[in-house]
């Protein structure tokens, strides 16, 4: 992080106006989308408890950032996409994955324990195969009362890709965040962490929702979801690509190819994302509603 | 190292400025004479008399081999053989101190200042600072630090240190114990391991005597955590770690004789967290945690009639941190 990055104050209002958009308060209004962010603190107890009663579990992330949230809405298509935590973590429950066995527990099996003891089963690790929530809102404004359930927006398979060389072109940036949605330390064996970030272009937006789970010395995940939208000449028809890319190692395959096996290693996803195998990647188009 | 030396020390270290290696040196090993001298089970002055009596039939795994009488299905890992050949630092022995402090007696006694229990810190320096403020400043106050001094935050280093030179400088008027933290392995994941090497260059000036076991009382006092969901006792789904419910609380507070538990190690929201029908408390000192939780801290002070009141704090301002506020510099993610 450079100390010129650090005193980034915001787009200018010339570069807001270029690109015919306008700052919101916590977003930014451009080609027909408002897009908007929140970061709150992690949940009181209070709501930690209506978090477990919709959840039917009493176990959730250390810290859960349960008001934090990424939207971005398409007013003439009514398209919305949204980022929380309490969808990432239904999607965890549904995915429900066998707990990660930490390196102490081979010898833990061999050790003296309480008889009468409740073995916990619960996937400690998070993991979850959320991409986002998105619904079709026919009036933007009558999203919070829904009387009438929203529908489900349409993802068709894609052979496109999302054009990076477009992405790496230093455009200005007209609104930035990161939302860290939850996260937990694993009771100091790892890290777990779920989060959101956006970038709004001039010609477009991007998002990364990202899972990154390191379980000291067994394994690390890695679930990526990009969406970009490039806003194109028809501002009622946006482009939007989906492409998730999941990834996973584990140490000791890592150590076999010669890569270290300690975890102080793999503090940033970002650098050994190339050296965790692919398991799982798909690229979806949004299908634009009638 | 003189009283003055120290009260200079003690003073450059509240300005978040770190000492020398060879003053870091000189204090570690001051810290270990004093420390050396404290037994297991420590006393913390009136009026929190802090002991740790008695364990069968709580959790074995908990009290044996650490106070010899409990029955041990197991060898207890020695938990304090301090060679005089190696370089060692005061840590090893406040694991020690954890037996006493951590599951702690209280009955009141003389007439001494308040005293205040503190959770977990994680190198939030300034954040400390503030509870300094509420708490009072120390010798005033007498303090019972619960562990978790370092890793996370940025200042772990000015963090430890002051908290150890007010040790030698006042040591009956702070209590420090051993947290999950204090250890090689996790400090090197977490944090503290390479601000000792970014600000001094070599770890081995503050090494330890002993790593904590993956097996035993030690391992077992760091890493255990109340849990709702089990009544008696539980296993973690890591496989490793154990968890216990209000009844294993209860029969412990019992047979001890003891009104509640206070531990620390795990965040929450408010600052502190009654369990069990008040059985437990976990007190969280650090707040806004990693700088981005939004919760408050606080601390435990009791009375000279063991009288509860907790103090809750909130984050320093950030002006008074010396850093810019962090706002997220946007970046050409991809």
């Amino acid at each position: 992080m450079t100390k010129a990055a650090e005193a980034w104050e915001g787009p200018t209002a010339a570069e807001l106006k270029a690109a015919g958009a306008e700052a919101i308060p916590g977003g930014v209004r451009v080609k027909g989308w408002v897009i908007r962010s929140h970061n709150g603190p992690i949940l009181n107890s209070a709501s930690l408890q209506l978090f477990e009663d919709k959840l039917q579990t009493t176990h959730l992330p250390e810290m859960v950032f349960g008001e934090s949230f990424l939207s971005l809405q398409h007013a003439q298509t009514g398209i919305r996409l949204y980022f929380n935590a309490l969808d990432a973590l239904k999607a965890w429950k549904h995915e429900a994955l066998p707990p990660v066995e930490v390196p102490a527990a081979a010898k833990w099996k061999f050790r003296s324990k309480p008889s009468d003891q409740v073995i916990l089963d619960y996937d400690y690790t998070f993991t979850t195969p959320y991409n986002g929530s998105d619904a079709l809102v026919q009036n933007p404004d009558s999203i919070q009362t829904s009387l009438d359930e929203p529908r489900n927006l349409c993802w068709e398979d894609s052979e496109d890709r999302i054009d990076l060389v477009a992405l790496s072109a230093k455009e200005p940036i007209l609104f930035y965040d990161e939302v860290i949605l939850y996260e937990d330390e694993l009771a100091d064996n790892g890290i777990s962490f779920l989060t959101v970030r956006v970038r709004v272009m001039p010609t477009g937006w991007f998002l990364l929702l990202r899972f990154w789970l390191r379980v000291d010395g067994v394994l690390m995940r890695l679930r990526d979801t990009r969406v970009y939208c490039s806003f194109g000449s028809d501002e009622a028809k946006p482009i939007v690509l989906r492409e998730c890319c999941w990834r996973e190692a584990t140490f000791a395959s890592l150590s076999a190819k010669g890569y270290p096996s300690d975890s102080a290693a793999y503090g940033d996803p970002n650098l050994i994302a190339h050296k965790l195998p692919v398991v799982m990647q798909k690229i979806q188009k949004l299908k634009l509603p009638n | 190292m003189g009283t003055s030396d120290l009260d200079r020390q003690i003073e450059q270290l509240k300005r978040c400025e770190p000492l020398t290696e060879a003053e870091v040196k000189a204090l570690c090993l001051k810290a270990m004479e004093i420390l050396v001298e404290e037994s297991n089970v420590q006393r913390v002055d009136a009026p929190v008399t802090v002991t740790a009596p008695l364990p069968p039939p709580f959790p074995f795994h908990l009290s044996f081999g650490l106070f010899g009488t409990a029955p041990a299905p197991a060898p207890a890992p020695p938990l304090l053989e301090l060679e005089p050949s190696q370089t060692v630092s005061a840590l090893p022995k406040m694991g020690v101190e954890l037996g006493g402090a951590g599951f702690g007696q209280l009955h009141n006694s003389t007439s001494d200042p308040i005293p205040g229990i503190c959770g977990d810190i994680h190198g939030q320096f300034y954040d400390m600072k503030e509870l300094f403020k509420v708490g009072g400043d120390c010798p005033k106050t007498n303090y019972l630090f619960l562990g978790d001094f370092v890793d996370r935050g940025f200042y772990s280093v000015e963090t430890f240190l002051l908290l150890l030179a007010l040790k030698v400088r006042y040591p009956d008027r702070i209590t420090l114990i051993r947290g999950n933290h204090e250890s090689r392995q996790i400090t090197q994941v977490y944090g503290f391991y390479d601000e000792c090497l970014r600000k001094y260059g070599s770890i081995r000036v503050i090494d330890r005597k002993q790593e904590v076991p993956h097996d035993g009382a030690m391992c077992d006092l760091l890493w255990s955590d109340p849990e709702d969901a089990v009544d008696g006792w539980g296993l973690s789904p890591r496989g490793a770690g154990f968890l216990f419910g209000g009844n294993v609380v209860s029969s412990f507070n019992h047979t001890n004789n003891i009104d509640y538990i206070c531990r620390a190690h795990q965040l929450v929201m408010e600052g502190f967290k009654w369990m069990f029908n008040n059985k437990i408390v976990t007190v969280w000192s650090a707040p806004n945690y990693c700088y981005r939780c939004g919760n408050v801290a606080a601390i435990l002070e009791l009375d000279e009639n063991l009288n509860k009141q907790f103090r809750v704090f909130e984050a320093a301002p950030h002006e008074s941190r010396g850093v810019p506020a962090k706002r997220p510099a946007p970046d050409y993610f991809l």
